[in-house]
């Protein structure tokens, strides 16, 4: 989905989005004011603005060696649950495992967690 | 031996040539006949990826081969004491420019354009390098300084009148001297002058491999692309670009091991009686302080410059296995059920 930010407002809400949602994790390093700017292709003085605003809320760290990361208790997750998350996505979707079929596994699998029942087996692909 | 044995070894260079074993360890590397490298079908950066792993390591193995070809015809006796200091980094510096060469080249790329790149963290420069490569490199590169360390922390000056042994450099004051059996003499070959441009080279390896790695692990992705096609095409660069710097570090590894080790052969008999016309025997020898492991180092030298070397031609080979298997299934050709097998999971 095509992001498009314009404002330094904008780009605090996509980040803002992220960090609440558990796409970046506690700790995780936020791409450089330049990066940012870049990918957005914004002025980096805007990305700068969007970077302040996140860290006057509470969101991100800025620490000019360490550079902007999440801040602890941020996001839904810790950077080391994420970042796993994330590799979980990379390997089902190269297996072809449907995302449905994937939070059923993690359901099985974790302690405590009553599993979905299927009739039949779940079929990558098939709603 | 078989006659067609020989024949074959008065043909090939002579063995302090890294391309002399290299050739040979590169065809034993076939045993393991699966490809070490891959290049990515997608991303639009396959045919910078396949010039940097053909032409890139090629350059880099010529490179060991050519210095240590100059090491075999150079004189005999080292006249400085430190001749050899430009020929041993040479492999790794031409690793350090084809490496940073391809970040150059491969961030040239086609990228998506700005507002549809997807949000991601920052990554950490080896988020998408093998670890056992690094482990491989990160325990090289810790042979490699603690090697030059000890070298440089042997080295002393020498008094002009000596005495000297072995090969004898003319009277230099920087300290390219260790001294033998206790002080009893000095043979040239160490110290900081013949091993500061291997401690820069090292340097700069870590960091343009680090910078080379990261910068494409923070290339931007398309918010549309799927995260297990970009991280397939991350790791076949980061894969081509750690193997061609490990083997420049192999060979140049291989080059400080063999000059340490030869140095420290070097023995000197005393007291000699003449027991014929052409044979003496001596009645004491002295040596250097290391001489009981210096064959083994002289030994691993040989081995390793060989690996580095078998390493590069080897990854210049699969780089054109995997070209191949590409442009097949581009134009459609059917491959033998073997072949398919091989791609399915080749860079693993």
């Amino acid at each position: 989905m095509p992001l498009g930010p314009r404002s330094a407002e904008d780009v605090a809400d996509l980040f803002r989005g992220a960090i609440r949602s558990g796409q970046l994790g506690d700790g995780e390093r936020l791409p450089t004011v330049r990066q940012a700017a870049r990918d957005f292709g914004i002025a980096q003085a805007t990305a700068a603005k969007a970077y302040r605003a996140l860290e006057q809320e509470g969101l991100v760290i800025t620490r000019s060696a360490a550079g902007t990361r999440v801040a602890p208790g941020a996001s839904r997750a810790p950077q080391s649950v994420v970042e796993q998350a994330r590799v979980l996505a990379d390997v089902a979707e190269g297996a072809g495992v449907s995302f449905e079929d994937t939070v059923a596994v993690l359901r099985a699998v974790w302690p405590g967690v009553e599993p979905v029942e299927h009739d039949e087996p779940g079929r990558p692909g098939v709603p | 031996m078989p006659p067609f044995a020989t024949d074959i070894f008065q043909y090939l260079p002579p063995y302090e040539v890294a391309i002399t074993f290299g050739i040979i360890l590169f065809v034993v590397s076939f045993v393991y006949s699966r490809r070490i490298v891959s290049l990515p079908a997608t991303g639009g950066r396959t045919s910078t990826l396949a010039w940097v792993g053909i032409a890139g390591s090629l350059v880099v193995a010529a490179a060991a081969t050519a210095v240590s070809w100059i090491a075999v015809l150079a004189p005999v006796v080292d006249e400085s004491g430190y001749a050899g200091w430009w020929r041993r980094p040479t492999p790794l510096l031409a690793a350090v420019l084809i490496v940073a060469i391809a970040m150059v080249l491969l961030r040239r790329g086609p990228l998506p354009a700005p507002g549809e790149r997807a949000l991601s963290p920052r990554r950490p420069w080896n988020t998408f390098a093998s670890r056992r490569a690094i482990q491989v490199a990160l325990v090289a590169a810790v042979l490699l300084l603690v090697t030059l360390v000890w070298q440089t922390a042997i080295a002393t000056t020498a008094p002009e009148e000596g005495p000297f042994f072995g090969k004898t450099p003319v009277h230099s004051d920087l300290p390219v001297f260790m001294t033998f059996q206790f002080g009893y003499g000095y043979v040239g070959g160490v110290g900081w002058p013949n091993h500061y441009a291997t401690f820069i080279a090292v340097a700069l390896a870590a960091v343009v491999l680090v910078l080379a790695l990261r910068a494409d692990a923070n290339r931007p992705i398309p918010a549309t692309a799927s995260a297990s096609s970009v991280r397939g095409e991350r790791e076949k660069v980061a894969r081509v670009l750690t193997l061609i710097m490990i083997g420049g570090l192999l060979a140049t590894l291989g080059m400080v091991w063999m000059h340490v080790g030869s140095i420290g052969t070097a023995t000197v008999g005393f007291d000699e009686e003449w027991v014929s016309e052409q044979t003496s025997m001596t009645h004491f020898n002295v040596s250097t302080g290391y001489r009981d492991i210096a064959d083994p180092i002289n030994l691993g030298g040989y081995l390793l410059q060989a690996a580095g070397v078998a390493l590069l031609l080897r990854v210049a080979t699969d780089t054109v296995r995997s070209l191949l298997e590409l442009r097949q299934a581009a134009s459609g050709i059917p491959k033998a059920a073997g072949n398919a097998a091989a791609v399915a999971g080749a860079e693993r």
